[in-house]
């Protein structure tokens, strides 16, 4: 299509059947986005999002959910058309994967500090509708009061989940990863319906049995972290960028625009895919002749208003970002060589230290390549493109400018025990591209059956060794280290006692009073007078020190935790960490003053 | 030439090729390093194959026998019923430690790290369970592969041998019925099974870990695939029972010999067909069996692959026929309830079968045509069945009434069982005079069977099975709590995954131990050994090994495990160290500085 004529579809096709109220409504709502942005203070900032985050959440996932009841009967349709056999052969696999996904389940935090500030903002949502973090709480009466903390940077998709979890259940730390295994689930049935849609049956099937190759899915399906959301609702927004571009209407454009709101919410970078929502919602456009603006389309910028003032607070703040030693900026283009070498070492990586998948990463490098080389040669052909083909594509385009942007951040070092989640959504691109691929490029009569056996036995031979080995899980040990001083503290302490200790955020998730060694040194007279005034029943000190051979012998090196306030005696000593010993003591001298009949 | 010669002659040329390779062409370190990385592999492409056969052959036809058991429920109770019994008639658990915990251990590698191999030294390095030296068996590996399997589908969990036993017993028992009806229609289902049912030995191994439920499993499966492939005659049904077959051959040792009637089988399906049907699969089947002849030449190539008892010479020996028959004669007719896993009704009731049979043959009151597929079958194997009897009755250590050895003559209860059955059908008994057996037989399993296995374990007297049982309570007891086992019986905390090596490797790596101690990598240490009677002194009692001077203990938990003979649990305090023992320790200063670097000098320098 021409210039022109695209000028003329515009104004006499397009144009026509915009609703002026319905624009007005629009353009109201991103203004409204951007006069936030721009006018509230940083500090009114933070506050907003404490205190009216969670209701930008909860409204989104309330009109989604809306949008989903009217879009059940065409869904329902669809589940009709599959035909018994299909639909046995779909649910089957379904339950197979669900089941082996969990076999080698090993529940637990992966990455320990943001796993804790994300049960613990979920735990703030649940119990004061505040996105807040909790490090230090007291028990007041009978009730756990928590008295010090912050808003985090971290998007709060993932702690509204675990939130509604704790409404309906009560509250539990396991919900978090309950919500998690739950999405983990929800994810493979929509892997099977992305898949089914772009290769029928055996699209669906190899597109799951991809994902189980993968340890790091299964690893992040049974922790606490935000990875686990984020890939459920990129593939809700591909399922439903799928239905809008089959049969756009009010009810599929405003689905699309809140899972695309909703997926903002999931992750930092995720913002990025409310561009490529948008593009899709003008591909519809244009392909059916009609501009629709749903309520949900027009609702989307305002709600994204929360987000936008984090954004604002979080860009401000230095210490919020993390920097390591020698880092001058969170972002830039000289974190992307080295990152990229990095990223290269993790998805070809051969031994059992990481949870990649090299048949992901060779099967799907070659299929993006091949993909490319095709849409090259047949370039002119694009206008004609399928629904299937235009949501891959442009979906595709984003998740490789994730990846980039990734690679560009001074932290995303994918081998690194840490960041390897970062790549998840990474591979739904390689695993989306390996199907598309075989169902698009005809190399062989048996490619399919061949695709099957390989998957399957790298399934076998490969994968299921490295879940159960589980070394890039087990590998994080302030894990085993944290859950061995809750077994002596819940052995050992009198309830209510102290801890000192470094992770506050964790311990005031277990009801537990935490202060950092720091602190405690600082204040120290007047916590040992508290405690003597009965605040605290009594105090245990977590010290780590490391361990150096001298003549022979291991030797401790000389505690930092002393003052004249504390008597310490060791109750416990173990080793996590290679040379480095943590010790519990219990503070002897410091009791409360329990006086006679007076 | 044909086509079909050329198979025939490629055919032979594999089987040339894999005989040479499996027996000839390789040393026995070459043959461990082979059996060690690529035994899990021949063996999961082995059962694939015969997964995609039974797929091909059986898939239609799988919906007509849903329909056909949904007619048949009292059949299907019954089988249900009585697996059901048997799992509740003995305890749970490994049954004989001399093998179970070694197949347990095999499998635990093949899922972590598909090697055939089974692990003696386990650590914890950084929170990780790492199986470290091992060695590779002499047993075949086709049950430890199955267990392995349900390890990746289900997750580890120690109990997973004893669970697909389980699972193999219901699908034993109802392949036995189906067996049981061919012999004799409508009537010798139900007879094989509570026959079958009377010998406690057949709950003992299907609540233990042993391989003995599969090879009998694997051992009727066969025999219906060759009847199948005789009556059906296609490629797909041939190469399904060569490749089953060969399954067979890698699940107890003996059984590789039932390798001969199968390939009479299939020359007499050719004989029948007048034609030599071959396709490229079956030209893959001779490699299939290198595995197992590079375990025969492993196996020879070691000294104490054959555990010869004190007093033997040989292995195997015409010689100890007659005394081991007698043995024999002891078990099968044992009419006490104590100790032996017997029932003598199944083999008086085989005996009188089989005089009652020949009977009936030399009358010609029945015409056996070994024409027939059921009879050619029926023969090819029961000779195998005889012939390995006859092996067991020359082997040094067959004697049956020792419950080590007794589990090897199954197969001989088995073909006991179907001799029964045969026999009442020869008789053409009235239906009122089967009824009167079959409550014979419920009348022997009240009266002798239950009380046999009430008061027994068959265990009572069996070496090491008490301490064994005892370290796997402790190994359950700490898993996952950061501790390392030194013992005799490592491979019971092995099969639980729990870090352990054995007491002779820690006392010769004392520096390496005390170093770990004072690092703290385990949360605690502790070693389990016996104490025994002190032979100067009438009361004392002294450790079976020296621990005491080695290292500095803490005594945990200790138990009786018998007359003078106690079996202890300490926490190691301290190492007690040589002089050259203390420069080994001095060795270890130079610590790395970065924390990979570190964690690699802390693996290299555990016990």
């Amino acid at each position: 299509m021409s210039y022109h004529q695209m000028k003329q579809y515009l104004v006499s096709v397009l144009l026509p059947t915009l609703s002026r109220t319905r624009l007005l409504c629009s353009v109201v709502g991103v203004l409204v986005l951007l006069a936030t942005y721009v006018c509230v203070p940083i500090e009114a900032a933070e506050s907003l999002v404490r205190y009216t985050g969670y209701w930008f959440t909860f409204s989104a996932a309330v009109c989604f959910a809306y949008y989903c009841v009217c879009q059940r009967a065409i869904l329902l349709d669809k589940l009709k058309g599959l035909g018994k056999k299909t639909l046995c052969y779909l649910l089957g696999g379904w339950c197979i994967a669900g089941l082996l996904l969990f076999a080698h389940a090993n529940f637990g935090p992966k990455v320990m500090m943001d796993d804790a500030v994300l049960e613990s903002t979920a735990r703030s949502l649940h119990e004061n509708r505040e996105v807040y973090v909790s490090t230090y709480g007291r028990a007041i009466e009978n009730a756990f009061v928590s008295f010090d903390g912050y808003v985090d940077k971290r998007p709060w998709l993932y702690p509204f989940v675990v939130s509604i979890v704790h409404d309906i259940t009560g509250y539990r730390v396991a919900n978090a990863y309950a919500a998690n295994a739950i999405a983990g689930v929800l994810f493979l049935g929509l892997l099977l319906a992305i898949g089914f849609q772009i290769a029928r049956l055996r699209g669906a099937l190899l597109l799951i049995l991809l994902w189980l190759s993968i340890p790091l899915f299964a690893q992040n399906a049974t922790g606490s972290g935000l990875d686990m959301v984020n890939l459920l609702m990129l593939s809700v927004v591909c399922a439903a960028a799928f239905m809008y571009l089959k049969q756009p209407s009010y009810e599929s454009e405003g689905l699309l625009s809140l899972a695309g709101v909703l997926l903002a919410y999931s992750r930092y970078e995720s913002v990025l895919f409310c561009i490529c929502v948008f593009a899709i919602i003008v591909v519809g456009w244009l392909r059916c002749g009609r501009i629709w603006l749903s309520a949900g389309y027009i609702l989307a910028a305002p709600l994204l208003i929360g987000l936008a003032m984090q954004q604002k607070f979080f860009s401000a703040s230095d210490t919020l970002w993390e920097l390591h030693s020698g880092t001058v900026s969170p972002f830039g283009l000289e974190h992307l060589g080295d990152n990229l070498i990095r990223a290269l070492n993790f998805f070809f990586h051969t031994s059992d230290q990481m949870g990649n998948s090299l048949l992901v990463a060779i099967l799907g490098f070659a299929s993006v390549f091949l993909l490319l080389f095709r849409l090259l040669k047949h370039s002119g052909n694009m206008a004609a493109a399928s629904p299937t083909q235009l949501v891959v594509g442009l979906m595709s385009v984003f998740l490789f400018a994730h990846l980039a942007i990734i690679l560009c951040y001074h932290d995303g070092t994918l081998d690194r025990l840490f960041a390897s989640r970062f790549a998840l959504p990474f591979y739904l691109l390689l695993t989306i591209q390996i199907v598309l691929c075989l169902e698009q490029v005809s190399l062989s009569k048996y490619q399919w059956h061949t695709a099957f056996v390989l998957v399957a036995l790298f399934v076998i031979g490969v994968s299921m060794p490295n879940h159960a080995k589980a070394v890039f899980t087990h590998r994080n040990f302030v894990v085993r280290e944290l859950n061995w001083i809750e077994r002596v503290y819940r052995d050992e302490a009198a309830p209510r006692a102290l801890l000192v200790d470094s992770y506050g955020v964790y311990w005031s998730l277990r009801d537990v009073s935490a202060l950092s060694q720091s602190m405690t040194l600082l204040s120290a007279g007047r916590l040992a007078q508290e405690v003597r005034n009965g605040k605290f029943p009594e105090v245990f000190v977590v010290d780590r020190r490391q361990l150096r051979m001298d003549d022979g012998h291991l030797v401790k090196e000389p505690s930092e935790f002393e003052s004249e306030f504390f008597e310490l005696e060791l109750l416990e000593q173990s080793s996590f960490k290679p040379f480095e010993m943590t010790e519990i003591y219990r503070v002897t001298n410091l009791k409360p003053d329990f006086a006679g009949d007076l | 030439m044909s086509t079909r010669h050329l198979m025939f002659l490629l055919l032979c040329l594999a089987s040339v090729c894999s005989v040479w390779l499996a027996f000839f062409a390789f040393e026995s370190p070459q043959a461990i390093y082979l059996v060690k990385k690529f035994g899990y592999w021949l063996m999961l492409a082995n059962a694939s194959a015969v997964v995609l056969l039974a797929f091909r052959c059986y898939f239609r036809g799988l919906f007509t026998a849903v329909g056909a058991l949904r007619r048949r429920r009292f059949p299907v109770l019954f089988v249900l019923v009585c697996a059901g019994i048997l799992q509740v008639l003995q305890p749970h658990g490994f049954k004989i430690v001399m093998d179970e915990p070694v197949l347990a251990s095999t499998a635990l590698r093949m899922h972590e790290y598909k090697e055939v191999m089974v692990t003696v030294r386990a650590h914890e390095i950084n929170g990780v369970f790492r199986q470290l030296d091992g060695y590779v068996d002499k047993r075949p590996f086709f049950y430890p592969f199955l267990v392995s399997l349900v390890h990746d589908v289900v997750g580890f969990h120690a109990d997973n041998p004893i669970f697909l036993n389980g699972l193999l017993s219901l699908l034993f028992l109802a392949l036995l019925f189906y067996t049981g009806e061919q012999c004799c229609p409508k009537y010798g289902g139900y007879l094989s099974v509570a026959l079958f049912m009377t010998m406690p030995l057949l709950a003992m191994s299907a609540t233990g870990g042993g391989f003995g439920i599969l090879n009998l499993l694997m051992i009727l499966l066969l025999a219906q695939l060759a009847m199948n492939y005789l009556r059906v005659g296609s490629i797909d049904s041939m190469n399904l029972l060569i490749f089953t077959g060969l399954l067979l051959a890698q699940t107890r040792y003996e059984s590789a010999v039932f390798v001969l009637p199968i390939a009479c089988v299939v020359l007499y399906g050719w004989i029948r067909s007048k034609q030599i049907q071959l396709s490229k699969l079956t030209l893959c089947a001779p490699f299939l069996m290198i595995p197992y002849g590079l375990q025969r030449v492993i196996f020879d190539g070691s000294s104490l692959a054959y555990e010869l008892r004190e007093g033997a010479t040989q292995a195997f020996s015409l010689s100890y026929i007659p005394e081991n028959l007698i043995h024999a004669a002891e078990f099968f007719f044992n009419w006490k309830t104590v100790e032996c896993s017997n029932s003598a009704l199944l083999s008086g009731g085989f005996i009188v079968a089989s005089i009652l049979l020949l009977f009936c043959v030399l009358r010609k009151q029945v015409e056996i045509d070994i024409k027939q597929p059921e009879s050619f079958v029926l023969f090819g194997f029961s000779a195998v069945i005889i012939f390995n009897f006859f092996l067991l009755m020359a082997y040094h250590w067959g004697q049956l009434n020792d419950i080590m050895a007794t589990r090897i003559a199954l197969p001989f209860m088995l073909l006991q069982t179907l001799v029964c059955a045969l026999a009442v059908r020869a008789l053409a008994l009235r239906s009122a005079v089967k009824n009167v057996i079959l409550g014979i037989v419920a009348v022997f399993f009240v009266g002798f069977t239950l009380p046999s296995v009430a008061k027994n374990d068959y265990l009572q007297w069996v070496p090491g099975s008490h301490e064994a049982a005892w370290v796997q309570k402790k190994s359950q007891g700490y898993k996952d709590k950061n501790v390392l086992f030194i013992s005799n019986t490592h491979l019971m905390s092995i099969a639980e995954r729990v870090p352990t090596i054995a007491q002779f490797w820690a006392k010769r790596n004392k520096a390496k131990l005390k170093f770990h101690l004072d690092l703290h990598t385990y949360q605690a240490i502790y070693i389990i050994h016996i104490m025994v009677a002190d032979p100067n002194s009438d009361t004392a009692m002294i450790p079976a090994t020296p621990v005491y001077r080695d290292y500095e203990l803490e005594l945990i938990d200790e138990s009786k495990l018998g007359e003078k003979r106690y079996i202890r649990m300490s926490r190691i305090i301290d190492v007690r160290l040589s002089k050259e023992e203390l420069e080994t320790l001095e060795s270890f200063r130079n610590v790395p500085e970065t924390d990979l670097e570190r964690l690699a000098f802390i693996a290299k320098t555990l016990p």
